[in-house]
């Protein structure tokens, strides 16, 4: 058989990347892999992941969160930085995609027209016609039956009828491989859900149900963050990609079905301004460089991986530039007890003037009964979610 | 007569769900009707009801991921006056950066990610085949600047995910939200607004960081402006500038405050607001009617006629400002609304967006908001700042802009060279006119970002370096904060009582821009403009995609998270525990 050369490289891509995977996998089950995948390629067999990406109650700001992401970066991704786990198509994306919808009511709809549409795209995924599928959600899906003989969230239009966000998801979930659900209100309901939920808004996870499984096995893999930086985005699809592909196991997620690899540290844990709190400096007024605990600071309270990946190369943490944490990755955000956002935790204030020896054994035993509240509040919500 | 029916829905390529409904005759190849839909409600000011009034600035900014910044600083402006807040001048010249590196990243992603593939080799042959064709022999004016010899070029540059210039720009863009990201410890939604100031730690060292990143991107507004400009031409000579006219109706909020003269007072407000780089000013057919900031504001109304909303008719808690002048029951600081989702009628009530409009003595106006109408309004009026960065001078109708040498690692060394760029008043509001006119205002946040730096080094020099100043929570106080999106003007308003939010109200730019027909069924300037606007598809009538309707929505940059964000319910304040610590 003769190798085409686009095939070969792919090929030798494929041996590489398996062969960084033998350090994860065991050795006999890489080469079984290997073997597949290189039979697949050389077949031309290989089917490309399809991604569509839809958006309900949302901002679009992970859309444009995700353009920041350089680790790697979305045009690696699709141009094909990782043909060597296959082709990526990203085949509807309400931002990006050239086409739009052409729903035509009154006349004939010919085949550049049904061509171009881009409703027709939304149809096929919720058919199980685009596979194999990587469904993403941005935006919190809002409870239809609250809106009478209307509606709160359509994503186009069908024979002149809007087609509703939460029903078109709850149809077109089942056929993905996997359901990522990108940013807080997607997770787990955002600020459209901040109380009181005029809309009856929730997270994906929520509509689906927690013990939803996609064609691959999985839960919705939540990665919340108001928006969630475009680096945790593309290395969490780095992921399940290869997940998808059976080249790694699927990552794992914390109660909130967060990837662990993320989240699993509180902003305070890792957060550059932690000496200060330790040794009991505290800011008293904003734009001074010492701990926010005083003004508002959540960071003891909530996981989120902005102190290990900042924001925009590797640009933009929040409290190590003076901004207090407001909380954006957790899920009762925007509500309490992260707001009021410049409102401190209620514990022990803390006495800013006494000196510094004295101050900083407080600050540890704060310390401890920040961590304590933390893993208080971790447990019960841990046992409402049971409870539903 | 042969009539065709299209919903174009979703419109993609713009934030947020819109749809357009238009009615196209085939014979005379026009567009014959067209309702402007927006599709999706969250309900954001119910939301916002019985909050602490800071938690506003990070609230109300999350309405919108693409333009959440000038929300966040109109929102810090309201808050301000608001909580009696005077926010020291280092900290007005921060915010004002941070609003400007938004723009910088927001017109471009309009002008390149999202309208530039209606106007790339992709779609061009596919719908327009003859204006590509034509296209390959049209030469550039600036092809010593953006590099490209033919139209033709240019276009094959655009196509998305793989031409050279869509990739050029996603980096230079991402740089722009890098640098509000360094200031505002991340983007999109930025944390370092507080009211009072800013919460951020700044060192010379990150304006030296600053500093390298502006003149970047003053280089790259070269780009912009000399790639839409050359498009611009090419298709004003195929005759395209008939598409998507409209009345000049144009109102700005102006923006880019003036640090020393800000004091987030409602009483100097008309003062303050006057000294903005970018000046207030209401058009109306062609003139200059009002350019008082505060009177501006005092104009403004919202109705709900063809919105899913019942109105809030004889509960208007308010009958004049706190200055004592009337105010309107239809004014925001009045407003209350109420959803009421119901099935889709053109007669009746058919979109989740409000009809803003302004009123001059008895008459109400639609209104067009965005780069062409702040343009418009600061041409007429006079600017004249020359420092050792950057020159910029307006009036009379004419501004020019002396863009410096530019010498950056991140742009080809033909944007190294000092330019001078010149807009004026097209006479015009067309699709074309639009897009040119947001290159330019690419250019004017450029140079106003030049000289805010300048402004910054002046403040450190001096040792004026305090960032924040104390704010309180009175028991009955209002707010108001105008400024602009990218995508034109917005008003954030506030009501405190009892130290917590009683009423916010926002009228975002899209807001008017989409607004349904008002109850004099006069309809909103992208309904306005689609009406009678030419058809130009060459395929056959079966196949029409209504490329033309959608570059003319897409002139507006339309955001429609912004449009609906409304607000409902209760007007009594719930009484809550406040808790003690903090502030």
């Amino acid at each position: 058989m003769k190798l085409k050369r686009r095939i070969f490289l792919k090929t030798a891509l494929v041996m590489a990347s398996i062969l960084t995977l033998s350090k994860i996998l065991p050795n006999d089950k890489v080469l079984e892999l290997a073997a597949e995948e290189a039979k697949k390629m050389l077949q031309g067999e290989e089917e490309p992941i399809h991604i569509v990406w839809v958006h309900s109650q949302s901002c679009s700001g992970d859309s444009v969160a995700l353009l920041n992401a350089t680790d790697p970066s979305i045009l690696d991704v699709l141009l094909g930085q990782f043909k060597n786990i296959g082709e990526v198509t990203l085949d509807f994306h309400q931002t990006l995609s050239p086409q739009w919808g052409v729903d035509v009511v009154r006349g004939e709809k010919g085949d550049i027209a049904k061509e171009w549409d881009a409703v027709e795209i939304l149809e096929k995924a919720k058919s199980g016609e685009i596979s194999p599928m990587l469904l993403v959600l941005e935006g919190a899906f809002p409870d239809e039956s609250k809106a009478g003989e209307g509606y709160w969230s359509s994503i186009g239009s069908l024979n002149g009828e809007p087609i509703k966000a939460t029903e078109w998801l709850t149809e077109a979930a089942q056929y993905a491989e996997a359901v990522v659900a990108v940013g807080t209100c997607a997770a787990f309901g955002g600020i459209p859900a901040g109380a009181p939920n005029p809309t009856g808004a929730r997270g994906v996870y929520d509509v689906l149900g927690r013990d939803f499984r996609s064609k691959a096995g999985l839960p919705v893999i939540n990665i919340p963050g108001c928006p969630a930086a475009g680096d945790w985005q593309t290395k969490t699809f780095a992921h399940l990609l290869l997940t998808v592909k059976n080249l790694l196991p699927a990552p794992e997620l914390d109660e909130y079905f967060r990837p662990v690899f993320l989240y699993r540290n509180t902003v305070h844990e890792r957060c550059g301004r932690g000496i200060w709190y330790s040794s009991g400096k505290f800011s008293s007024e904003y734009s001074q460089p010492y701990c926010m605990y005083e003004l508002g600071c959540k960071g003891p309270i909530v996981h989120c991986p902005i102190t290990a990946i900042p924001f925009i190369e590797g640009v933009g943490i929040c409290t190590e530039y003076g901004s207090v944490c407001i909380g954006c990755t957790d899920p009762r955000f925007p509500d309490s007890p992260l707001s009021p956002f410049l409102k401190a935790l209620p514990a022990p204030t803390m006495p800013i003037d006494l000196a510094a020896g004295i101050a900083a054994a407080i600050g540890a035993v704060l310390g401890a009964s920040i961590t304590y509240k933390a893993r208080k509040a971790k447990k019960e919500s841990k046992v409402e979610e049971v409870s539903e | 007569m042969s009539i065709r029916e299209i919903y174009l829905d979703p419109i993609t390529r713009i934030e947020g769900h819109l749809g357009i409904h238009v009615v196209i005759d085939t014979a005379q190849k026009k567009i014959t009707d067209a309702h402007s839909i927006a599709t999706m409600f969250r309900g954001w000011e119910i939301i916002l009801k019985n909050r602490d009034p800071p938690d506003a600035v990070y609230i109300t900014q999350r309405i919108c991921g693409v333009c959440p910044v000038p929300h966040a600083y109109a929102s810090a402006i309201a808050v301000d006056m608001a909580l009696k807040a005077s926010p020291p001048p280092l900290s007005i010249v921060l915010r004002n950066l941070t609003d400007v590196a938004e723009i910088l990243y927001d017109h471009p992603i309009q002008l390149f990610q999202l309208a530039g593939p209606d106007f790339s080799a992709l779609e061009m042959k596919k719908f327009n085949p003859s204006f590509y064709a034509a296209a390959q022999s049209y030469p550039c004016k600036w092809r010593d600047v953006h590099g490209y010899a033919t139209i033709k070029d240019i276009m094959d540059a655009m196509d998305p995910f793989s031409g050279e210039i869509y990739i050029f720009t996603l980096k230079l863009e991402r740089l722009a939200r890098k640098m509000a990201s360094l200031l505002g410890a991340k983007h999109p939604h930025i944390n370092t607004f507080v009211p009072g100031g800013v919460s951020r730690t700044f060192t010379a060292n990150e304006a030296e960081q600053l500093a390298s990143m502006v003149v970047a991107l003053a280089g790259f507004s070269k780009f912009v402006w000399t790639i839409w400009d050359d498009m611009i031409s090419f298709f004003y000579d195929q005759g395209y500038n008939v598409v998507g006219e409209e009345p000049v109706n144009l109102l700005a909020f102006g923006s880019i405050e003036d640090p020393e003269s800000y004091d987030a007072t409602y009483e100097n407000m008309s003062e303050w607001a006057s000294k903005r780089m970018i000046k207030p000013g209401v058009i109306i057919n062609g003139k200059l009617v009002e350019k008082d900031l505060k009177k501006i504001h005092l104009g403004v109304r919202e109705f709900v006629t063809h919105s899913f909303y019942n109105d809030w008719e004889g509960e208007a808690e308010y009958s004049s400002d706190p200055e004592g002048n009337s105010l309107d029951p239809r004014h925001p600081w009045n407003k209350e609304t109420k959803p009421a989702p119901t099935s889709t009628n053109f007669n009746g009530k058919y979109t989740w967006s409000t009809t803003p409009r302004w009123q001059k003595g008895n008459d109400i106006y639609p209104m067009e908001v965005g780069p062409l109408a702040r343009m418009w309004t600061t041409a007429l009026q006079t600017v004249d700042i020359s420092d050792p960065f950057v020159s910029i001078s307006s009036g009379n109708g004419k501004i020019t802009v002396e863009l410096p040498e530019t010498r950056s690692d991140l742009l080809p060394p033909s944007l190294w060279d000092a330019m001078e760029i010149s807009w004026s008043p097209p006479g015009k509001s067309t699709t074309l006119e639009r897009y040119r006119a947001r290159a330019f205002s690419h250019v004017y946040y450029a140079a106003s970002a030049l000289h805010d730096m300048y402004l910054m080094i002046d403040l450190l020099n001096k040792g004026k370096t305090k960032l924040w100043n104390k704010f309180e929570r009175p028991q009955l106080s209002f707010g108001v904060g105008l400024n602009e999106a990218a995508r034109g003007a917005l008003g954030h308003w506030i009501v405190v009582m009892n130290g917590r939010i009683h009423r916010y109200q926002i009228i975002t730019p899209t807001n008017w821009n989409v607004s349904p027909r008002d109850p004099n069924n006069n309809p909103g300037p992208i309904e306005n403009a689609l009406k009678d606007s030419p058809i130009t598809e060459e395929t056959d009538p079966s196949d029409w995609v209504g490329i033309d309707a959608v570059r003319t929505v897409r002139s507006f940059d339309p955001c429609l998270a912004c449009t609906v964000h409304t607000y409902v319910g209760g007007r009594l304040v719930k009484k809550t525990t406040i808790n003690v610590h903090g502030l």
